[in-house]
C-alpha cells in the first residue's frame, strides 16, 4: 500500500491560483467553499518587503487532530494516508474545524449557486453525483450542506487511475488536479513509501519541511523553501 | 448517455514520443475509446437541453466521459486543451503535454473556462432595445427577438444609412472579421484595439529591428538572467509564466522593475520598485554600463547590428548616477544589473503590452529595450526573445465568389480619423487609438451614424467612458459579444456569439511557439444558446444587402484547403489536437531593415525626422500638490484585458482593491477595506483600499478590467473599479501634432500620463 504525499516548492509557486480553480473544477466544490487557498501574507516594510505565496490545504496528517476530535468517526485516515470524511456519518459539529491547526476544513452551510441567477448546468450535474468519490468514473462525491469538507488529494482520480493501470504522480489522470495544472511546476505528488519516487526525493531534499512540524501531526505534505528567504 | 460520442485514441503532438505515450496512458483511463473520426459534432437543434434531464445525467454520472481536443480562448495565447464531456456537460479542462503553450498545465483562466461557458448571465438571444434613452441607470427594455428579426433591424438600418449618408457613415471595431464586411460595404472606417494593446512597442521594434521580437523564449539552463520591466504581463499569460518559472528553476536570475510588488516581483531575486514612467532612464543607464565596461556580446553586435559608434557616443551622459535621481533606483543597483546582463549569457530584457497604453514617450523606452537586447545578443536567439514562427498554411480566396468590383470603393484618405502620413501611416494599417476614435466620432469631418463593436468593449478598453455614453445616445450601435459588457448595455441591437468552447477554428500558433504549430478549435458541446459566430453574423447581415459574395468563405472545406501544404485534413487535426512542424529554430540572420541588420541608431526613424536614438526628454508626468500620487494599473492571472470579471470561479480568488502603501494610507486616515476615491484631471473612481507595504509610497495601483456598471451582467462584475474612468484621452489631432513636432512617431495610447489624489469616502 502506497502512502500518498505531496511536495510544494515555495520557490516556484507564483500564487496564480490555477490550483485553486482546478480544485473547484475537479471536485465540484460549492460556491464559497475552497479546499485549497494561497495565503499571500507580506513581511517587512517597503522597500524591503516580501510576499511569499503559501499554498495551504489539508496536510493529510498521519496523526490528524481532526480525527481525534471527531465524535462519530466520520473523519478517518485511510490505509494510503489520505484523511477522508464520510459525509453520512458527519453531524456537522465542527469540532474538527477548530482542531485543525492548518485551517484546512470548511463547514458547508448551504449549497448556494455560484450565480444568483441559479445553478449552472455544471452545478446541476454535480448535484447528481453519487455520494462517494467514484473509482469507476473518477468523479468526486456529491456535496452536502451541513457537513465538513476538505481536500482528499483528488482520491477519485487516484483510484480510477490505479484501476486503469496508471501511476499517481506520473500520469495526469491519476494525479491530484492541483499538481497537474500547476503552471510553475511547484507541486510533486507520489508515494512517500517509495524512496525512489520523485516526491520522496523532493521530501528528503535539503531544507524540506512540514508545516508546523512541532505540532506532531506528521503531515504528508512537505514544503520546499524559497530561495529568497533561505 | 446519448450525447457521449466516443473519443479518438489520438496522440497529442506528433513530434514527441514520450508525450504521446503518456497521453495514451491517460486516454486508456477513460476507457471509452472509439474509432477515429467518430467524434464530429455538428450544429443543429438544441440537443443539449433536450438531453439534459436528471435521468439522462444520472446515467451520465456513471459514465466516464469523452475527451476532445480544442484550443483555449480565455486569453490570446491559445493553449491546447482537452475537454472532458460527460452526459453532454463539459466537466473538465486540462492542458495537453507537448503543446508549446501549456505543456499539460492550465492557468486559472484556462481552468475556469467551464464557468465561462455555463455563466447564466451570458447573452442567449438577440436583443433589441425598446427604450431609446441609454445609460447605466436606465432600463434598456431589452426585447428578445429571433435572428431573422435582429438581422432585419440591423440590415435595414445599414441600408437606410447607405442610402442617406453613404458607407463612410458606418464605422466599426472588430479584430478578425470586419475588414471584409467593411470592404463590402465600402467604408474605410474600421478600427481595432491594436494601438491600445501592443502596436506601440511593435511599431518601434519594426523601425529598429524590422520585426516583432517581443515574445520571450526563456529556456532553463540557457537563460541566465531575466530583466522584466515596463508593466510586463508577468503571470497573466500561461506560456510566459511557465517559461519564467522553468528558467528560474534552471538557475536564471529574475529581476523585476515595477513600482508594485507584482506576482512576478514577489518571486524575483531582486525587486526594484522603480518610479512609474522612468523605465527608459533605467534602461539607458544599464546600456551605459554595458558599453562603458565593454560587456556587450561582440560576436552578435558585430555580425547583426549597425550603429554601435553612434550609440557609444550617445549613451555617455546616461550614467547610473544620472538615472538614480530620475528612477529612484540607486546607481549601484543599476550598475549591478548592467554588469550582470553584460556578463551572464544568455541575458534578456522582457517587456509586453504595457508600453502601448502608458505614456507618450513609451516608444523611446521600447527603442532602449531593443538596443539592450541587441547588446546582450538576445534578439531572436534561443533563451532570449524571438519572433513568431508560423506554419505555411495555404492562402484561401478573400471572397466566396470572385465578385464584380467592390461597391463604391471609398478612398482611404476619407477615413474618419485624420493621420499625419509618413511613418505613422506605415504602422500596421494605422488604426489609431480607441480614445482618438471616440473623439473623431463626435468631432470628425462627417457624421458617423452606425457603429459596430465586436468584442472590443470600448467602455473598458479606452478612456472617456462618459464621452462614449454620450456619443452613443444618438448613434445606432450594434454589439457582438457573449457577455453583457458595459458597451453592449448601450447598444441598440445585441447579437450574441458563442464562447470559444462552442466554436470551430483552425489556428496557427502565435506567441511563445519557437516551432511552427497548428492546432484545432472545435465545439466540445452543442451551442448552449441561440448564438452565431461573427462570420455567420456578417453573412446574415450581408445577405439582404446583396453583399454576401464579398465575404470570405468559411467552414471545414476552407480549413482543409489551408491545411493542404501540411498533408493533413481538418478532421485529422481534430483527432491530433495539434501538430508541431519539424522545422528547427534558426535564428534570424537578415533583419528587415534598410541595412539588413538591427539598427541601434535607426535610419528609419532618422529618415522620418525622429530621434534615431532614445534621448531622454524628461519625466512625462510629475506629482503636483493637487495630484501627489502616481497611478498604475495591472492585470492578474485571473483576468485578460477587460474580460472575466463575470467569472465567479476567478472572482472568488481575486482581490480588486486599490493598492496603497501603508504610510500613504495612514497619512490620510485610510484603513483596509475603506472605500477610497481616486481623482485624476480626467475623472474619478471609487475602490476599496488594499493596504500594503508592496508598493511605492508615491504610487497607487488598481486591477484593470473590473467595475462594470451595467445591471445586466452577473452582480459580481460590478466589484472593483474601471481604471479607464480616470485615464487620459487623446485625439487624432493630438497624434498629428505629436507626429509633426517629432515627439511621437506612432499612435501610442497615453492613458497613464497623469497623477492622482486619493481620499477616504
Amino acid at each position: 500500500m502506497a502512502r500518498w504525499g505531496m511536495t510544494i516548492d515555495l520557490d516556484l509557486c507564483i500564487g496564480c491560483e490555477a490550483c485553486t480553480v482546478a480544485c473547484k473544477a475537479n471536485n465540484f466544490t460549492p460556491s464559497g467553499v475552497s479546499w485549497l487557498r494561497i495565503v499571500k501574507d507580506e513581511a517587512g516594510q517597503f522597500p524591503n518587503v516580501t510576499r511569499l505565496p503559501f499554498p495551504l490545504q489539508c496536510q493529510q496528517c498521519a496523526k490528524a487532530p481532526c480525527v481525534d476530535v471527531c465524535p462519530t468517526g466520520a473523519t478517518y485516515v485511510r490505509d494510503d494516508g489520505i484523511v477522508a470524511v464520510n459525509y453520512d456519518k458527519c453531524v456537522g459539529c465542527q469540532y474538527c474545524v477548530l482542531a485543525c491547526p492548518y485551517g484546512a476544513r470548511t463547514f458547508v452551510e448551504d449549497l448556494a449557486p455560484y450565480y444568483p441567477a441559479g445553478k449552472t448546468e455544471f452545478e446541476l450535474f454535480a448535484g447528481l453525483l453519487g455520494g462517494e468519490p467514484d473509482a469507476a468514473t473518477g468523479l468526486p462525491g456529491r456535496h452536502q450542506a451541513g457537513v465538513v469538507e476538505k481536500c482528499v488529494f483528488c482520491v477519485q482520480k487516484i483510484e480510477s487511475g490505479i484501476a486503469a493501470g496508471l501511476t499517481p504522480g506520473v500520469d495526469a489522470d491519476a494525479t491530484p488536479a492541483c499538481v497537474v495544472t500547476c503552471i510553475a511546476g511547484a507541486r510533486v505528488f507520489g508515494d512517500l513509501d517509495d524512496p525512489d519516487s520523485a516526491v520522496s526525493r523532493k521530501a528528503s531534499s535539503s531544507g524540506a519541511f512540514r508545516f508546523h512540524e512541532e505540532y506532531g501531526t506528521e503531515p504528508n505534505i512537505y514544503y520546499l523553501p524559497a530561495r529568497q528567504l533561505a | 448517455m446519448a450525447q457521449d460520442n466516443a473519443a479518438p485514441p489520438s496522440g497529442a503532438g506528433a513530434s514527441r514520443t514520450v508525450t504521446r505515450r503518456r497521453f495514451l496512458g491517460g486516454a486508456v483511463a477513460v476507457g471509452t475509446l472509439g474509432a477515429l473520426g467518430g467524434l464530429a459534432w455538428r450544429f443543429g437543434p438544441d440537443l443539449f437541453h433536450a438531453a439534459f434531464s436528471p435521468k439522462a445525467a444520472e446515467g451520465a454520472a456513471a459514465a466516464v466521459g469523452t475527451k476532445l481536443f480544442t484550443t483555449c480562448g480565455q486569453c490570446d495565447q491559445e493553449c491546447v486543451v482537452t475537454a472532458t464531456v460527460r452526459g453532454g456537460v463539459l466537466t473538465k479542462l486540462d492542458g495537453v503535454p507537448g503543446d508549446q503553450k501549456s505543456d499539460g498545465h492550465l492557468c486559472p483562466k484556462g481552468q475556469a473556462g467551464i464557468m465561462e461557458l455555463y455563466n447564466p448571465y451570458r447573452l442567449k438571444k438577440p436583443l433589441v432595445r425598446t427604450n431609446p434613452v441609454k445609460g447605466f441607470d436606465v432600463d434598456p427594455g431589452w426585447k428578445e427577438v429571433s435572428w431573422e428579426e435582429a438581422t432585419d433591424v440591423v440590415a435595414s438600418k445599414l441600408a437606410e444609412i447607405l442610402a442617406s449618408d453613404g458607407p463612410r457613415a458606418i464605422a466599426g471595431d472588430d479584430f478578425n472579421y470586419i475588414g471584409s464586411f467593411a470592404k463590402a460595404l465600402g467604408t474605410p472606417n474600421t478600427y481595432r484595439c491594436g494601438n491600445t494593446c501592443f502596436y506601440g512597442p511593435y511599431a518601434t521594434q519594426l523601425a529598429v529591428t524590422g520585426g516583432n521580437f517581443i515574445h520571450a523564449d526563456l529556456r532553463p539552463g540557457v537563460t541566465k538572467y531575466i530583466l522584466a520591466l515596463a508593466n510586463t504581463v508577468g503571470t497573466v499569460e500561461n506560456p510566459f509564466a511557465r517559461q519564467v518559472a522553468q528558467a528560474k528553476a534552471g538557475g536564471a536570475k529574475l529581476v523585476v522593475l515595477d513600482p508594485r510588488l507584482s506576482e512576478a516581483a514577489a518571486k524575483a531575486d531582486l525587486w526594484v520598485p522603480i518610479r512609474p514612467g522612468t523605465d527608459q532612464a533605467a534602461l539607458l543607464a544599464i546600456i551605459n554600463v554595458i558599453i562603458a565596461e565593454d560587456l556587450y556580446d561582440h560576436d552578435y553586435v558585430d555580425s547583426k547590428t549597425v550603429g554601435l559608434d553612434e550609440l557609444t557616443a550617445f549613451i555617455q551622459p546616461y550614467t547610473p548616477e544620472w538615472a538614480a535621481a530620475i528612477t529612484g533606483v540607486d546607481a549601484a543597483t543599476l550598475r549591478g544589473i548592467g554588469r550582470d546582463m553584460g556578463t551572464m549569457r544568455q541575458a534578456v530584457a522582457i517587456i509586453r503590452k504595457g508600453p502601448s497604453r502608458s505614456r507618450k514617450d513609451s516608444w523611446r523606452m521600447v527603442h532602449a529595450w531593443a538596443i539592450l537586447n541587441a547588446l546582450v545578443g538576445a534578439i531572436d536567439m534561443p533563451g532570449g526573445c524571438i519572433a513568431d514562427r508560423s506554419a505555411p498554411l495555404a492562402a484561401v480566396s478573400a471572397a466566396k465568389k470572385a465578385p464584380a468590383p467592390y461597391p463604391e470603393a471609398i478612398d482611404s484618405r476619407e477615413k474618419l480619423m485624420p493621420t499625419p502620413g509618413g511613418l505613422y501611416d506605415a504602422n500596421l494599417g494605422n488604426f489609431g487609438t480607441q480614445d482618438a476614435f471616440a473623439d473623431s466620432i463626435v468631432n470628425g469631418p462627417y457624421p458617423i451614424k452606425f457603429l459596430l463593436c465586436a468584442g472590443a468593449n470600448w467602455l473598458h478598453s479606452s478612456p472617456n467612458t462618459d464621452k462614449w455614453v454620450k456619443l452613443l445616445q444618438d448613434r445606432f450601435l450594434t454589439v457582438i459579444d457573449y457577455q453583457m459588457t458595459d458597451t453592449a448595455w448601450l447598444a441598440d441591437v445585441v447579437l450574441p456569439c458563442p464562447t470559444y468552447l462552442e466554436r470551430e477554428e483552425l489556428i496557427s500558433a502565435k506567441n511563445y511557439a519557437p516551432l511552427p504549430q497548428v492546432q484545432v478549435r472545435q465545439p466540445v458541446v452543442e451551442r448552449l444558446y441561440d448564438t452565431r459566430t461573427e462570420a455567420e453574423i456578417y453573412d446574415l447581415l450581408a445577405e439582404p444587402l446583396g453583399l454576401a459574395d464579398y465575404l470570405p468563405p468559411e467552414g471545414e472545406q476552407v480549413f482543409d484547403t489551408r491545411l493542404e501544404p501540411l498533408g493533413l485534413t481538418f478532421d485529422e487535426l481534430k483527432a491530433k489536437g495539434f501538430i508541431i512542424l519539424d522545422q528547427p529554430f534558426t535564428p534570424t540572420t537578415k533583419f528587415k531593415t534598410p541595412s539588413g541588420k538591427i539598427e541601434l541608431c535607426s535610419s528609419v526613424l532618422a529618415d522620418a525626422g525622429f530621434d534615431p536614438l532614445p534621448t531622454w526628454v524628461g519625466e512625462p508626468v510629475e506629482p503636483t500638490d493637487e495630484y501627489p500620487l502616481y497611478f498604475v494599473s495591472f492585470n492578474s492571472a485571473r483576468t485578460f484585458m477587460s474580460e472575466h470579471a463575470w467569472n465567479e470561479w476567478l472572482n472568488q480568488a481575486e482581490d480588486y482593491g486599490l493598492w496603497i502603501n501603508a504610510a500613504t494610507a495612514a497619512a490620510r486616515g485610510i484603513r483596509s477595506g475603506d472605500n477610497v476615491t481616486v481623482t485624476s484631471p480626467y475623472g474619478r473612481l471609487t475602490a476599496p483600499a488594499r493596504i500594503t507595504q508592496g508598493i511605492r509610497p508615491d504610487t497607487v495601483a488598481l486591477l484593470h478590467g473590473h467595475g462594470h456598471r451595467n445591471t445586466g451582467s452577473a452582480p459580481l462584475t460590478r466589484l472593483g473599479a474601471n481604471d479607464n474612468d480616470i485615464a487620459r484621452p487623446a485625439t487624432a489631432q493630438d497624434h498629428i501634432e505629436w507626429y509633426q513636432s517629432k515627439e511621437e512617431p506612432f499612435a501610442n495610447a497615453r492613458y497613464r500620463d497623469f497623477t492622482v489624489k486619493i481620499e477616504r469616502v
